[in-house]
């Protein structure tokens, strides 16, 4: 394992800073915890002590009443701490993860450098992120509770040994010992378990997709056409039975630890009553103070006990809170490189200069050279795995080349700012996003009281999402999905993309790219959409891509992309002309619409 | 909408959980209960016998007897340690074993409904309801924690309660002169036990509320768990998401989302949540520490007078204490009980949904031939009012190629799934051979079909096993199925080793499949089944012009003399095929070859195909 970033005391700090900052009563209640935690257990050795105190010195009545009432006041003032802190701490600790600390790490991961977040490091980093604010008993919510806990330990043990450093100083040893011991054998489950770490996440994942698949509605079909219940089941049965064996191996290993802690106690209790037995009747100590040291004596052993114990969970946090620093530190420097200014104004040409890119080992592009000059509209062909895909994420700066450079109207894309780049396209990917928002904000990508609502129903009207939208009962004030609202509506695959077409409309930015915008769509509606292609793209640069060559007409220019190259460019005349791969290609899909091919059969 | 009002537990749905538990694990509820009772008894011993030792100090001093009670002491210590630890260890396993289990039995049943029911957004919703228990501590396991320390609760309570009446009755005998004769008097006694148990009703009825309140809250957290699953991990952190974000600066949006969710959820929080928790806490707090006075000052008291021992108020001390913490804790867990069961009524609606009706008991001649009608059939989903399919009138011969083309929305894919039995027509009969086909054995109806739906789905397992849907893979068979899917290239790259995983879910091993190479994975599994009917619902929508030309080029071998029900929005495909039908919301406006169809100038058929071949003539 690598050396985290943050060591363990920068990130208690840290997380203490970003509790006052958010919640500074969380912090008060933190405190208030460690101290009940450990007043509460010392009123419950003092009270015997002081009473039998009170009967071996014969007090009188009033006297011992006094001391009741001021211990029922002490116990009142100390619960009422506990009772504010309790009601407090759990619940607004979860929500500083959750909630505070959480939509901070929302609005990260949506400012973050597109191109970090989507590399293979950004991902990793996420995941690791993530991982720290998933849940309570891990990472950013423990520390807090374990910041708590060691704390409360440790001034409990200090407390306690101040009681005890009156008997035998080998004695606090002892017991410091114990404590260590009883940790130790608790701590080989732990070890146990890291060590196992892997395998058993690896079952547990399987075990959890098995009843996540077979749950799915999206797999429901398949699972009933196919019959595939039995192989399923058996599957199924097979990882929870590991995952059950995996738990056994640990339960055992926790009673083992149990009973190596049983002996300790036993050894150390069995001592001490002697010990303590034997001054009492030494007459060297008063019976009072033997509650007191009995008490103390098991009490000491499991404040060191339990600081050790949550001591090692807390230095695992920390590595989880590093983790999560790493990565909200990214936006950070994101944010940090503001670009001057530039001018960028009517038609925009694009120019990829000796891009390379690769996958890992794969090598997508190597030294490829494009220039789109301003106004033109280019169709984008080529088989699967092209580089179709790969060469739109790098002119939109979604990716970042190895090495070459990228101008939009001659200037270096890395020198505009990637707010102002964004703003020069519209896109419409295959796999867009649709928002469980109505169809308005859907559209604009904004609240609907900031959409221009009249170029809404412009664009629904051109996307030739008309239909659809009139047939709903608040119209394009619908939600586009059923999740967040049982009143919206579903849209079939074909409506989906006219509403992604209609979103990269209201844009109307100067370059238009559509990714296979119609392979979800009626024959019909794609002959609409070819014909109002030309009206969409009038004074703008445009990319079209598609399987269906019969896109390309209407384009000014064919580009066919084969295995990271341009290998054919030029009109569809031209094109079919030189009678490359482009007209093979046309030949296979149109002749079957050629009247005078034979139906095979 | 906010539920005030407080509904009682019902002990019938205590008893159904119970009874699952027990269906699933018998051995559970014994170790249950042995667990409790062993965990009640263990803090006693100890401190009956320091009270022993206490007073010996106190009084006689004798050496040996102390030294046989210390180490009586620490063995009984040691021992009943050792057995709540080993009783601990089994509970534990029997939880998990339970948990897994039970979670797979939902699996189960989720497998068997009804095909109609899963598509039904209440069974959804009842289903994410359920899984949402597990994290707001509801689920099936977690009742039985409840049962087990609502149970362990209760007897600490006799135990404690029996200790402090032995007190309370001890010592009576004693004579007592003074002005503190009073003590002894059974009035007092009898005041006593009454502020006793008007303290512990007080106290029951604050938890109580309590209890409301966390069922409350947790009741409340369903749709939130749903807003913020959906705008955090659905929306923030999914990369693929974020391309649109940015290009169309959504963030403002998002933030605003984000934000209209979180401050509400805070101060809710904080309002239903956090206040009640602290004014409730604090009043239980108040009415314990007044009971603890008023039975600490008895109890000193009758020490005073000399009617107990030192020992005895040691022992009362820690009987008192346990009681309160006893009486707290059973109401806690009363609580977390009623709702927990209430929550489990949810499990129970969705156990006694419908499953796939079984049919009849007909049985099908596997080499015979199949001829399939729709009579009449009109067809409208559950809740809608709106015929997707209006009465259709259909006949598909044996060994017939069958194209079914339309508009979106025209009904193509509703047709499949009631031919597949996966929806009954809400009107009209659909026949196999003159007879309804519910009355086939269902097992034996679905044997009959190949299908590739729209949406197929693979799984992250071995990528045999994937397509023959069985541990056991016929090599051979397997072989044959992606020669002819088209998908020679990946058993080279393979070296004939198929049992890689698809994708890295499970495995770094595992070997990544383009959407193009799973279309081809999903055919092969379909001709792995070898049916006799083949139903293609857009088998190339994902592939290229090559690939799709592949794929339509040993489209005979691929199918040889099976039936085939095909849907496609590329037109071009209908050639291949004997017959053609022509969909328009919900009916069948032209049926009839390729030729035919086109022939007609004015038919629907014709439009569809020249909005496509026009944009391929050659110039």
């Amino acid at each position: 394992m690598s050396k985290p970033k943050y060591g363990l005391w920068s990130n208690i700090v840290y997380i203490l800073k970003n509790i006052l900052r958010i919640d500074s009563v969380l912090l008060i209640a933190m405190i208030g915890l460690s101290l009940v935690m450990v007043l509460q257990p010392l009123i419950g050795i003092y009270m015997p002590k002081f009473i039998i105190q009170y009967f071996e010195d014969g007090r009188s009545i009033r006297d011992l009443l006094i001391l009741i009432a001021s211990f029922g006041l002490i116990s009142l003032l100390v619960g009422q701490i506990k009772s504010m802190a309790d009601a407090y701490f759990p619940r607004r600790k979860s929500h500083f993860r959750s909630m505070n600390l959480g939509s901070e790490m929302c609005m990260a991961s949506l400012n973050v450098d597109y191109k970090y977040l989507s590399s293979e490091q950004g991902q990793l980093e996420l995941r690791k992120a993530q991982h720290a604010m998933s849940r309570p008993s891990v990472g950013v919510e423990d520390i807090v509770f374990r910041i708590v806990e060691c704390s409360g330990n440790l001034l409990g043990a200090i407390v306690y040994m101040i009681i005890l450093s009156s008997l035998n100083p080998l004695i606090l040893i002892g017991l410091t010992l114990c404590g260590f011991i009883s940790f130790l054998a608790g701590n080989r489950v732990n070890k146990y378990r890291q060590k196992h770490k892997d395998t058993m996440s690896k079952i547990q994942k399987k075990h959890a997709y098995v009843i996540d698949t077979t749950r799915d509605i999206k797999y429901a079909k398949d699972i009933r056409m196919y019959g595939m219940f039995q192989w399923l089941v058996s599957l199924g049965q097979k990882h929870i039975d590991d995952e059950i064996k995996w738990e056994k191996k640990i339960t055992s290993r926790v009673f083992k630890s149990s009973l190596v802690e049983g002996l300790v106690a036993f050894l150390r209790d069995g001592f001490a009553y002697i010990y303590l037995i034997s001054l009492v009747l030494r007459g060297s100590m008063a019976v009072s103070d033997f509650i007191l040291y009995i008490g103390s004596i098991s009490g000491l052993s499991m404040w060191v006990s339990n600081f050790v114990k949550n001591a090692i969970v807390l230095s695992t946090d920390s590595l989880q809170v590093s983790d999560y620093r790493v990565y909200l530190d990214k936006v950070d420097e994101n944010k940090n490189e503001e670009k001057p200014d530039v001018n960028l104004q009517g038609p925009l040409s694009i120019e990829l200069k000796d891009i390379s890119f690769s996958y890992g080992d794969k090598v997508i592009f190597n030294n490829f050279n494009l220039k789109i000059e301003a106004n033109k509209k280019i169709a984008l062909v080529g088989i699967n795995g092209a580089g179709k895909s790969t060469l739109v994420k790098l002119i939109l700066n979604l990716l970042a080349p190895d090495s070459g450079q990228i101008l939009i109207n001659g200037i270096d894309s890395r020198k505009i700012n990637i707010g102002k780049y964004f703003d020069q396209f519209s896109v419409a990917f295959q796999d867009a996003l649709v928002l469980a928002y109505g169809i308005d904000v859907n559209i604009s990508m904004k609240t609907s009281q900031d959409t221009d609502q009249e170029r809404v129903d412009k664009v629904i009207k051109i996307s030739g999402l008309e239909d659809k939208v009139k047939r709903l009962a608040k119209g394009k004030y619908t939600s586009a999905e059923k999740f967040l609202d049982s009143e919206g509506t579903e849209l079939s695959g074909g409506e989906r993309q006219k509403l992604i077409l209609a979103r990269a409309l209201y844009k109307d930015a100067p370059i238009l790219i559509l990714d296979e915008p119609s392979s979800a769509l009626d024959p019909i509606a794609e002959a609409d959409l070819y014909e109002k292609y030309h009206d969409m793209t009038k004074d703008k640069t445009s990319i079209y891509i598609s399987h269906r060559l019969s896109s390309t007409k209407f384009c000014d220019e064919v580009l066919l992309l084969d295995n990271g190259r341009i290998v054919e460019r030029g009109t569809h005349k031209d094109l079919m002309n030189l009678n490359g791969q482009y007209a093979h290609m046309f030949n296979i899909q149109s002749h079957y619409y050629q009247e005078e091919t034979e139906v095979i059969s | 909408m906010k539920n005030k009002h407080r509904n009682k537990m019902s002990l019938s749905s205590v008893m159904d959980a119970v009874k699952t538990i027990y269906k699933i694990r018998k051995q559970y509820v014994g170790v249950l209960f042995i667990n409790a009772i062993l965990q009640a008894i263990r803090p006693f011993l100890p401190i009956i016998i320091s009270a022993r030792i206490l007073d010996e100090l106190l009084g006689e001093k004798d050496q040996s007897t102390l030294i046989t009670l210390a180490v009586a002491l620490v063995t009984l210590m040691f021992m009943t340690h050792i057995l709540s630890n080993y009783f601990m260890k089994r509970y534990t396993d029997e939880s998990n074993y339970l948990i897994n289990n039970y979670e797979f039995e939902l699996s189960k049943k989720s497998m068997r409904l009804d095909y109609s029911e899963i598509e039904k957004k209440e069974t959804m919703d009842l289903l994410q309801y359920i899984h949402e228990g597990s994290n707001n501590y509801m689920a099936l396991w977690h009742i039985a924690d409840y049962l087990q320390l609502a149970t362990l609760a209760i007897l600490e309570i006799i135990i404690a309660f029996g200790l402090i009446l032995t007190m309370f009755a001890s010592g009576s005998q004693g004579t007592v002169s003074g002005d503190l004769s009073f003590v002894q008097s059974p009035l007092l006694f009898f005041f006593l036990l009454i502020v006793l148990f008007v303290g512990i009703l007080t106290s029951s009825m604050l938890q109580s509320r309590l209890g409301d309140i966390i069922a409350n809250g947790a009741k409340g957290g369903v749709g939130a768990n749903r807003i913020f699953n959906y705008l955090f991990f659905h929306i923030s952190y999914n990369y693929a998401n974020g391309k649109d974000i940015r290009l169309y600066s959504g963030q403002n949006l998002l933030k605003e989302k984000i934000k209209d969710f979180v401050e509400p959820n805070c101060q809710d929080c904080l309002e239903n949540f956090v206040k009640p928790n602290m004014k409730y806490f604090s009043m239980l707090n108040l009415v314990n520490v007044l009971l603890l006075v008023a039975v600490y000052t008895f109890i000193i008291l009758k020490a005073y007078v000399g009617a107990i021992t030192v020992g005895v108020i040691f022992i009362q001390i820690n009987a008192i204490l346990r009681l309160y913490q006893s009486i707290g804790s059973f109401a806690k867990q009363y609580n977390m009980l009623k709702a927990a069961c209430d929550h489990f009524k949810s499990s129970i609606k969705y156990f006694e949904l419908p499953e796939m009706k079984q049919g009849g008991s007909k049985e099908i001649d596997k080499n015979g031939t199949y001829v399939f009608e729709f009579k009449n059939v009109s067809f409208k989903y559950p809740g809608s009012d709106s015929l997707v399919l209006d009465r259709i009138n259909l006949t598909i011969n044996h060994g017939e190629r069958l194209a079914v083309v339309g508009m979106n929305g025209a009904g193509k894919t509703t047709l499949i799934k009631l031919l597949c039995r996966l929806y009954e027509p809400t009107d009209g009969v659909i026949t196999l051979n003159g007879v309804d086909i519910n009355d086939y054995n269902y097992q034996a109806y679905i044997n009959l079909f190949s299908v590739v739906f729209q949406d197929f789905k693979l799984f992250s397992f071995e990528m045999d096993q994937n397509v023959a849907v069985d541990e056991k893979v016929d090599f051979g068979k397997l072989e044959d199925a992606l020669i002819k899917s088209g998908l020679k290239n990946v058993m080279e790259e393979l070296d004939h080793n198929y049992q890689v995983p698809l994708g890295k879910n499970f495995d770094e091993k595992g070997r990544d499949f383009s959407g193009g190479e799973s279309q081809k994975l999903a055919i092969a599994r379909a001709l792995y089944k070898d049916s006799p009917i083949v139903i293609l619902d857009e088998p190339t929508a994902a592939l290229d012009p090559v690939a799709e030309f592949e794929i339509y080029s040993k489209f005979n071998d691929l199918i040889k003399n099976k039936g085939t029900l095909f849907i496609s929005h590329r037109l071009s495909s209908c050639k291949f095929c004997h017959n053609i039908a022509v969909f328009d919301r919900g009916k069948i406006v032209q049926f009839g070859n390729h030729n035919l169809l086109l022939g007609d100038k004015k038919g629907k058929y014709h439009a569809l195909w020249y909005a496509q071949a026009d944009h391929y003539v050659y110039e």
